[in-house]
């Protein structure tokens, strides 16, 4: 655990100084998935991370939190290079997955994103049906096999916990399940092609409180299976399902470490007061 | 106070833009209205009229045909014309037009032939070739020749010597050409004598010449006395008794011609009565005349002794005295008219050898103009006994019309189903205006049908009409377009634009993908997009042009002959060689730039697929360039040439300009379709491990493909109606060879075609009769108008669905 006399982060983020975070041991000691190292962005001319270095242990549930426009997005978009799709970004840094550099020439981003599952904040079916929603990955990566694709289908619908909700209707639009469902769909299609590491960002964002309910339990029964690497706005929530969370502010990680820790008792006063609601 | 001003002078504006936009639409449904009306209408059948004119100085007419249209300065009627193998139409001064002229008879029927358009008339003869007569060739001869002898002595003994040489020469034929099967010619409905008719007519005519002798010596004495006698009275009592002398001489001619008219024929019981009935009208008229010519005459013995130097009296004798002249001339006609029906039974004869004109009646028409000048009558009172004449006249024809004439066209149709016979037809003709009516032969093979339309049903008339919709759409024009249907007008435009959309529809979704998918935003592409959008409003016409220069004289040349024939300087064969070696290697250094980058960073990538695209374009430039310029190229048809193959208008190259012209819709309504794909849905399926392809195959060209089908009709709609740059390219009235048919291989991408458009213009300006035409033309545009306004429509229900779909976004 790395110490540090400044007074507020907060302050000297929002003076565009650089911020050093407070990292724990816990989580700078497990077994890492991805290694995000001295990361920086620029949308244009405008910086959106800044030297972001962060850990993220396998096989365990990381919650990003953060005030809106912190950047939470941009650093989850960029482990999977999503990046790629934009125009005038410009990168610094390096994001290790697996032990390998991401934004190496030779690596092939559609390959890594093959690897890496994501689910956005609005649930984001493709208007066909919903077993071809859930085995897309599968043909995009050249799997044309039925049986293949009916077994993982079934499968993931399993484990997304909307099998039986959609046993019967697997031929119906995928547009036409409701949004709770929709978007288990989504995280159906994400863990399809059994990646070893899942994005979320904001899953729960568009949904009720029961559908909320059922995403939270998913989360928990793929832990372990899959590192999850969450973004959510609902503290609670991330007390109750991740392992470890870290605070995000401004485009700088301020402060990570185990989720008990950071909810009890945290390292900065400052991250106390996000994660209690008296700021943000 | 200010604002309701204000708000005041607005609702004016509002008002007057409301109103000026309801005229505009207003008079857009007007057109469209009239173009239903006209269009609908146009193969309903029309009763034929015979139309009676009357003519200062000339021969009245007689007009058999439909009424077209009117306008404040004439009335134009579509005729028969035979001799020239297109139907006619005739205009006719509104001065001579008098609807009470317009007669509706029964008998007279359309005929309706593949060569020269529509005859007007009624079956008289029908020739028919007897197979089963000929079996016994002896028989066959005799026949023939007893027949022909007869015809000759016939036509020997009435008319000149000029014809007996034809005629001999026909004998002759008949006797070598033994094998031919026997011609029988029939009058429909009687038979006739040919001799005693002849006979009939000569003692007619001695009769009435020595009648019209003692007219002219009594004349004379009449004139001497005059001389002598007072003027007034004395003129007028002579007058009226040499009248009386007249009417009792024409009441014996018109006897006369009575018994020779029985004579002539075996008539029917119902033909006889009629024309006794004519006849004892006649003479009952005239004998009325002479009883109370007769007491007037005593009446004016009485007061002539009584007062002989009244002066009042003298002027009212002068009077009665002018009116009396004009009565005789009265009766001249109605001896004439007794004449002319005696020449029309001949005229019946006279069709055996053609079509002869009956041109007696001339001479009474030609009376009848000296009686107007001589006398007193009016132009009204000369055009009223004109038209009584000519109804008389057609009263006459129709009364000796037998129904079995009436059905026989018909019937004949149904009969002879081989078309080997030949129908003689009383007719009207433009040639010589239409007085007298003549005769005309018809083979029957050439007969589309006989449609008695003065005397059908509306359920018939439904039948016809119906009938003629499915020939306009299924047939083939005849008659130089103003018959038959526009089948292959309509195939040329559906193969063209089928061709054409199947091009552009590629060519405008790949330009669209690579603007709205593959290249950032920039000035440039700004640019490029505005000038896309420019391209769709430069004139077709334009786009024609540039076809011709481009697809016919450039490319179609080159093919047909290689470089040399489309004028193209080859290269010499060490400079082609190397310049073969340049773009392979150029091709093969893009290939290589295009692999590396799938694996290349984000910052690297762009440059390099620039760099790539860049090679590319010039490889294949230089490729075309090489291919141009090739020494090695003789084309593809060389043999044909110099008539050309490809290098001249044809129908790819039609749809092929079409497509350019079009390419601009198609691009514009893929790109705002692509426009319309949610981002959630591409950065999904890049979440998903897809690769760029993959999501515009899978996702994106899926979800746009109602909006690209709706680009693909409104271009379809848009070539549908071009007319201008086809005409460039080969778009003809009339092609004997279709684009598309059932010979291999099938559709035939160089050859000309029709195209409904096209087919108005044409008809509507080229033709040489627009007035025959005008149905096909109205038809037409009705089809065109109703194939436009389909695509369009669906092209809206496309995309109103495709909203509905994807609601949800
Ligand atoms: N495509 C882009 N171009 C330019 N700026 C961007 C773009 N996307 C995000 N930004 C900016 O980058 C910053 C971080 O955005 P980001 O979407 O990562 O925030 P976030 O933490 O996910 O916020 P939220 O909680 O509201 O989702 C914001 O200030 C945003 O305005
Ligand atoms: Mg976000």
């Amino acid at each position: 655990m790395s110490q540090d006399p400044s007074p507020n982060r907060l302050e000297a983020a929002a003076g565009g100084k650089g911020v050093d975070a407070v990292i724990h041991e816990r989580v700078l000691n497990a077994e890492p998935c991805i290694e995000i190292q001295k990361f920086s962005l620029w949308y244009g001319k405008k910086q959106a991370l800044h030297e972001i270095t962060m850990p993220v242990p396998r096989g365990q549930v990381t919650a990003l939190v953060g005030p809106s426009g912190c950047g939470k997005t941009t650093l989850l978009r960029s482990v999977n290079r999503m990046t790629d799709f934009m125009d005038g970004l410009t990168l610094r840094g390096s994001i290790l997955f697996e032990g390998s550099s991401i934004y190496e020439p030779k690596v092939d981003p559609v390959e890594l994103r093959r690897r890496i599952g994501m689910v956005f904040q609005d649930p984001n079916p493709f208007p066909m049906s919903v077993f071809e929603n859930v085995v897309y990955p599968l043909k995009v990566a050249g799997i044309q096999k039925r049986s293949t694709l009916n077994k993982v289908c079934e499968q993931s619908l399993r484990r997304a916990a909307l099998w039986d909700e959609v046993r019967d209707r697997l031929t119906e639009s995928g547009l036409k399940l409701s949004g709770g469902q929709q978007q288990r769909l989504c995280i159906a299609r994400a863990i399809a092609t059994k990646p070893s590491l899942l994005l979320f960002d904001e899953p729960c964002s568009a949904l009720d409180p029961l559908a909320t309910r059922k995403i939270e339990d998913l989360v928990g029964e793929l832990r372990g299976k899959y590192t999850i690497l969450i973004v959510t706005h609902n503290m609670q929530q991330a007390a109750r399902i991740s392992d470890n969370t870290g605070f995000i502010y401004l485009g700088r990680l301020i402060e990570y470490g185990p989720t008990s820790q950071i909810f009890t008792k945290p390292f900065l006063p400052e991250t106390e007061d996000y994660v209690t609601g008296r700021f943000g | 106070m200010n604002t309701k001003v204000t708000s005041m002078r607005d609702d004016a504006r509002i008002w007057m833009v409301g109103g000026f936009l309801a005229l505009c639409l207003g008079m857009m449904l007007v057109t469209v209205l009239f173009i239903v009306w006209r269009g609908a209408s146009a193969f309903w059948p029309r009763s034929i009229d015979v139309i009676i004119l009357g003519q200062a100085d000339d021969s009245p007419r007689l007009l058999v045909g439909n009424k077209l249209s009117q306008d404040e300065r004439s009335v134009r009627i579509q005729t028969s014309d035979p001799g020239f193998g297109t139907s006619g139409s005739q205009s006719v001064d509104l001065a001579q037009w008098n609807e009470s002229m317009r007669v509706r008879s029964d008998w007279i029927q359309r005929v309706e032939t593949r060569q020269s358009g529509a005859l007007f008339g009624v079956p008289l003869y029908i020739t028919t070739l007897n197979q089963s007569d000929a079996k016994d060739v002896s028989t066959v001869v005799r026949k023939v020749f007893v027949e022909t002898a007869h015809r000759c002595r016939v036509i020997l003994d009435r008319d000149l010597q000029s014809t007996t040489g034809n005629q001999l020469e026909l004998i002759a034929d008949t006797l070598t050409d033994c094998t031919r099967p026997s011609i029988r010619r029939e009058r429909v409905g009687s038979k006739g004598d040919m001799g005693e008719f002849l006979r009939g007519t000569e003692q007619f005519q001695d009769n009435a010449a020595s009648r019209r002798h003692s007219l002219a010596k009594a004349d004379e004495q009449i004139a001497n006395c005059l001389e002598d006698l007072l003027p007034g009275f004395a003129k007028e009592w002579l007058l009226l008794a040499q009248e009386q002398g007249n009417a009792t001489g024409c009441l014996g001619a018109i006897d006369e011609a009575f018994k020779v008219a029985c004579g002539l024929h075996s008539w029917s019981d119902e033909e006889l009565e009629t024309l006794r009935q004519q006849f004892t009208n006649y003479q009952d008229e005239l004998e009325k005349e002479l009883i109370a010519r007769e007491a007037r005459l005593e009446k004016l013995n009485k007061r002539w002794i009584q007062t002989a130097s009244d002066a009042a009296f003298a002027k009212e004798m002068q009077q009665a005295c002018l009116q009396s002249v004009s009565q005789r001339h009265l009766f001249e006609l109605e001896l004439s008219w007794a004449e002319s029906l005696l020449s029309a039974q001949k005229l019946e004869f006279a069709g055996t050898t053609g079509s002869e004109a009956l041109d007696l009646p001339v001479g009474a028409i030609a009376r009848l103009n000296a009686i107007q000048r001589e006398t007193q009558l009016s132009s009204e009172e000369t055009d009223l006994v004109r038209s009584l004449w000519g109804q008389d006249y057609l009263g006459g024809i129709e009364a000796r019309i037998s129904s079995e004439q009436i059905t026989a066209g018909v019937q004949l149709l149904r009969l002879d189903s081989e078309r080997k016979s030949q129908v003689a037809m009383l007719v009207s003709g433009r040639g010589e205006l239409v007085f007298p009516l003549r005769m005309e032969s018809v083979p029957l093979s050439d007969v589309e049908a006989i449609l008695a339309v003065n005397r059908m049903s509306v359920w018939e008339m439904v039948q016809v009409y119906a009938g003629r919709w499915a020939e306009f759409l299924t047939a083939a024009p005849r008659a130089a377009n103003t018959a038959g249907g526009i089948f292959p007008a309509i195939l040329g435009t559906v193969v063209l634009t089928l061709i054409m959309t199947l091009a552009v529809i590629p060519l405008g979704v790949v330009a669209a993908l690579y603007l709205r998918e593959y290249i950032t935003a920039s000035p440039l592409v700004s640019l490029v997009r505005i000038s896309i959008h420019n391209l769709a409003g430069v004139p077709s016409i334009v786009y024609g042009v540039f076809g011709v220069a481009f697809f016919c004289y450039t490319l179609g040349a080159f093919l047909d002959g290689g470089p040399a024939n489309a004028g193209i300087q080859v290269l010499p064969s060490p400079v082609w060689f190397v310049g073969l070696g340049i773009v392979a290697s150029c091709s093969c250094v893009a290939f290589f730039c295009s692999l590396r980058i799938g694996l290349g960073q984000a910052g690297t990538w762009l440059w390099l697929s620039r760099l790539a695209l860049l090679l590319w374009t010039l490889s294949l430039a230089g490729f075309c360039f090489l291919l141009l310029k090739s020494p090695f190229f003789e084309g593809f048809y060389r043999d044909a040439l110099p008539i050309p193959t490809f290098g001249k208008g044809g129908i790819l190259w039609a749809s092929l300009t079409l497509a350019l012209l079009t390419l601009p819709i198609v691009i514009v309504s893929t790109e705002e379709a692509l426009a319309m794909v949610p981002d959630s849905l591409r950065v999904g399926s890049f979440a998903c491990g897809a690769s760029k392809w993959q999501t515009i195959w899978n996702i994106v060209l899926p979800y746009a493909r109602s909006g690209i089908v709706t680009g693909g009709l409104l271009a379809a709609a848009r070539a549908v109606g071009q007319v201008a740059p086809l005409m460039l390219l080969g778009a003809l009235p009339a092609v004997v060879d279709l684009p598309l048919d059932s010979q291999f291989p099938f559709l035939h991408p160089s050859r000309s075609f029709m195209h409904l458009g096209n087919q108005v213009y044409s008809l509507s300006q080229r033709s040489s009769d627009t007035e025959a035409t005008q149905p096909m033309v109205f038809a037409s545009i009705l089809l065109l108008v109703l194939a436009v306004a389909s695509l369009h429509l669906t092209a809206n229900l496309v995309r109103a669905r495709f909203r509905a779909r994807f609601a949800q976004y």
